[in-house]
């Protein structure tokens, strides 16, 4: 398949290995993998604080630029892109696009498209699955993460309490109300830890920054690592 | 009240119109013998208890064997509210039992029949087999003609009154009675039930 | 950061009081226990929610028939059926009646409209002192508070605080020997209202209520309850009168099959409630007190109205994690929790009633428990809008956002603009500006270089 990978601006910005971990195990499943120039912000910031008209500017911008050489699937290692594009542009704003259709999140395009489930990853160590709010509520993400995750070799994934309660980021909300937002991040920190994992992953990059900014305050050991960066590890990547 | 009226006419004109939906698909009626032992898990459940008698006359022994010593008013004694306010059990007909949950249905005429099972600490049903229904959809059907036909009052009662309104305790009593009883008649094997004839008396 | 926002000012003092937050979590995840083991028991939970959230827009969609059918059905049954407009023509209404029966002995059942259209102030002001008889209520009467939950007002509140109350205020007397365990005490504590209110049931001259539902065919106001006040309410005095949205009004009585299982399981995952009143008509004076405020301002927009669908069940407020950490005062209304987000702006309007969707993450496990299915977070998302547009965000937001679309609008602009904010995050974290997120969490810091700076084997170039 000919995939053109969308890197949303905060996976460029702040955690760029996870996109080059997302191309890694796609390539390795022999796929064309390719980084459509130009790329910027889709917009969701403007989107989630009511300034609909400036995220429909810059979402019909990127779409258009995804779409430019027509490839078979658009690929995004974030959820909540993929949702505001897909899911809640059309809803609300009537944002329509061709691409919409061949526009996915990283794990739902491994496991509801390709329909893989092993990737042949390895990685030794014990995980705790956090589920991101779009991708779980948005996109209907909540097996698939961790079907991939269990085939990794070496890996043991462990259940935290509610892995499905919000982790307080929320976009703006993280600095407009950042007690609340640090508050809920404390208790997701603390489910956390309590799981015993030594690694929390998710799909959700802008998640991950939160937790490991709380874990990172708490003296914790745990890393936070984004599920693309565990399935390019092993044997074929080169560790992430 | 018509400016009222106006205001939401106004507010709903050219609104689109959806459809009642359908009503929900039922289950085949179960059996006597399967609503009675679901009757009782739920009443049990829900903290209330469950006896039961050939006829009301057992009923009324037993009744009384439960709570010595207590002023017990019975329904057809058409209690004033003083003996509401010194009995100890009150024994009121029941209308229906639903099955589902475990619920007593009784309508009453009087503002004291309807404390009647409220203020005794006890309150205890008299109820016959052909009173049970399955399900609340089938209650609300067979109350329906009384409430369309004029002035009713029904109350669903489902286990002694509680409250978990401190620290979610669930605390049984809270205001209503502390202890609820429902006394079953059994019908004989294929037979109406006994007591027939003092129905709704 | 600029002085702080009414919400954010009230949540920290929430977030301050490890009692409150203590009692709220725990609260909350009782009541979700309880409602996920029932509404597993029933398979067709997923059915009824359908056809419950049909049901209620079908009937919000011809409110003008159904709302007419009820007052006609309930007249017919010897009901004073009255409207208000507004929250002070509904006050007024109750505390006419209440000074033209001499009524001195009030009691009153729990009830969210009443709330609304603050009542017992209304009251208060004309010498009225009415019993508020269900405990949770009572409590936060004695306290001088408002509720903070929907279906469990006091739930803030820790059995010592109430203990402590019950004591001051005389419920309890002094030198009781009272048990330490905390659920023994929270026992005893409910079981002393009981006798402590137990002769004030039993005597008054008016009751006031609210109403779960209004069934339009038979003109019944029907009541879910637990503890059993709300039938002395509605059995002592000689009249009563039921405070209700006209969003309450429901086509048929056959319809609390589908409505009255979604509300107890929701709410406190109850099977069926301990008690259910339906009342067609008296015995004894009875009124209704139909309430607008607000109500056909949102009847009018077909979006809003989606949100009268609301049966107040607080299942919503019991799974959101802002309500969770932050508990109902912070809100600043009687609704909190996602629904109070939306209904406080559009009911009451205030100005700080507009941050509230704003306090939320958008997380989406609102709409997912919701008996009758609002999409509670897209409603929020789109009162956001509504505020944005409106100007209500303040004008360096908007000046920002429309910055951010420039900037993000072509790729050299953007990275021009990244290039910067690198340069100043350690500056910027240095002199403590960014303090809203380095309060409680390490910042994350920015990638050098940034995926699509990269030109190599991963990077674009290689493609
Ligand atoms: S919005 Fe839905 S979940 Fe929230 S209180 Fe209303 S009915 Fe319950």
């Amino acid at each position: 398949m000919r995939i053109a990978l969308f890197v949303p601006c905060h996976v460029d910005l702040l955690r760029p290995g996870a996109a080059r971990a997302a191309a890694r195990v796609l390539r390795r499943l022999g796929h064309e993998v390719r980084v459509p120039e130009g790329q910027t912000c889709c917009g969701q910031p403007a989107l989630n604080a009511g300034y609909f008209r400036d995220f429909a500017c810059l979402a019909r911008r990127l779409l258009d630029l995804l779409d430019r050489d027509e490839p078979d699937a658009v690929v995004a290692p974030s959820g909540s892109c993929v949702a505001a594009l897909r899911v809640t542009g059309p809803r609300h704003l009537g944002l329509s696009h061709p691409l919409l259709d061949r526009l996915y999140e990283f794990s739902e395009f491994l496991t509801r498209v390709l329909g893989v489930t092993d990737v042949g990853a390895r990685f030794p160590g014990t995980v705790t699955w956090h589920d991101g709010c779009h991708a779980l509520r948005g996109l209907r993400i909540r097996e698939g993460p961790r079907r991939l995750l269990r085939a990794v070799r070496g890996l043991t994934l462990v259940e935290m309490e509610e892995p499905d309660e919000c982790c307080g980021f929320g976009g703006t909300f993280a600095v407009k109300m950042p007690e609340v937002s640090a508050a809920l991040g404390e208790r997701k920190a603390r489910a956390v830890a309590a799981s015993g994992a030594a690694y929390v992953s998710a799909t959700e990059p802008s998640c991950l920054v939160q937790i490991e900014g709380v874990l990172r305050r708490r003296g914790s050991a745990v890393r936070a690592v984004h599920l693309a960066e565990i399935l390019a590890s092993g044997e074929g990547g080169d560790g992430g | 009240m018509d400016r009222l009226l106006r205001r939401v006419r106004d507010a709903l004109r050219g609104a689109a119109r959806p459809e009642r939906p359908g009503a929900p698909e039922r289950p085949p009626p179960p059996s006597r013998a399967a609503l009675r032992a679901a009757f009782r898990e739920a009443l049990e459940r829900a903290a209330g208890r469950w006896l039961t008698a050939r006829d009301e006359e057992e009923a009324r022994r037993r009744i009384e064997a439960e709570f010595p010593g207590e002023r017990i008013l019975w329904w057809e004694e058409d209690p004033g509210e003083r003996d509401l306010r010194e009995a100890g059990v009150g024994v009121d007909r029941a209308d229906l039992l639903v099955a589902e949950t475990g619920t007593v249905v009784r309508t009453h005429a009087t503002r004291e029949a309807a404390r009647l099972s409220l203020l005794p600490p006890v309150s205890v049903f008299l109820a016959r087999e052909e009173d049970l229904v399955p399900d609340l959809p089938e209650a609300l059907r067979r109350l329906a003609p009384r409430h369309r036909a004029g002035r009713a009052h029904t109350v669903l009662v489902t286990g002694p009154s509680r409250t978990a309104d401190i620290e979610k305790e669930l605390v049984i009593p809270a205001h209503g009675p502390r202890e609820l009883l429902v006394l079953l008649l059994e019908a004989p094997e294929g037979g109406r039930a006994p007591g027939e004839e003092r129905r709704r008396g | 950061m600029g002085r702080a926002s009414p919400f954010r000012r009230r949540a920290r003092r929430a977030l301050g009081n490890p009692v409150l937050a203590r009692n709220v979590l725990r609260a909350t995840d009782t009541s979700l226990a309880h409602r996920r083991e029932v509404v597993a028991e029933r398979p067709d939970w997923e059915d009824l929610r359908e056809r419950a959230a049909a049901l209620r827009r079908h009937t919000l969609a011809r409110l003008d028939r159904y709302l007419r059918e009820f007052a006609e059905n309930a007249r017919a049954r010897g009901v004073q059926v009255h409207a208000a407009r507004d929250a002070r023509a509904a006050a007024r209404l109750v505390s006419e009646l209440a000074r033209r029966k001499g009524a001195t002995r009030i009691l009153k059942a729990k009830s969210m409209a009443t709330e609304e259209i603050e009542l017992n102030a209304a009251l208060a002001r004309r010498g009225f002192r009415p019993l508020e008889t269900d405990l949770g209520e009572y409590i936060v009467q004695l306290a001088g508070e408002r509720p903070s939950h929907l279906t469990a007002p006091a739930l803030h509140r820790s059995a010592e605080e109430i203990r402590d109350l019950f004591l001051r205020e005389g419920v309890i007397r002094e030198g009781t020997a009272l048990p330490r365990d905390r659920r023994a005490l929270a026992r005893r504590l409910s079981l002393s209202a009981r006798e402590t209110l137990r002769s004030r049931l039993l005597e008054a001259d008016l009751g006031v209520t609210g109403a779960n539902f209004l069934v339009a065919e038979t003109g019944t106001v029907v009541l879910v309850e637990n503890e059993g006040n709300i039938r002395f309410t509605t059995t002592t005095p000689p009249v009563v009168v039921a405070v209700a949205g006209i969003d309450k009004v429901i086509p048929r009585l056959a319809d609390l099959g589908i409505l009255l299982p979604l509300l107890t399981r929701s709410a406190t995952g109850q099977r069926a409630a301990a008690g259910v009143s339906l009342l067609s008509g008296g015995p004894g004076e009875r009124h209704v007190v139909l309430l607008d405020n607000g109500r056909t301002r949102m009847l009018a927009d077909p979006e809003d109205r989606e949100i009268l669908a609301c049966i107040r069940c607080g299942a919503c407020l019991n799974t959101c994690p802002v309500y969770r950490s932050v508990g109902g005062h912070a809100y600043g209304w009687i609704y909190p929790g996602p629904i109070g987000a939306l209904l406080a702006p559009l009911l009451r309007g205030r100005g700080e009633d507009w941050e509230l969707p704003f306090a939320s993450t958008l997380c989406g496990a609102c709409a997912e428990i919701c008996p009758v299915k609002i999409p509670l977070h897209e409603h929020l998302l789109r009162l956001r809008a509504r505020a944005a547009r409106a100007g209500r965000r303040g004008i360096g937001e908007r000046i920002g956002f429309r910055a951010f679309r420039f900037l993000a609008g072509r790729e050299d602009r953007f990275r021009l603009a990244a290039r910067l904010a690198r340069r100043m995050e350690g500056p910027l974290l240095r002199l403590g500006l960014l303090a809203a997120w380095t309060a409680a969490r390490e910042a994350p810091r920015m990638a050098r270089p940034a995926f699509h700076e990269m030109r190599g084997d991963h990077g674009p170039a290689a493609s």
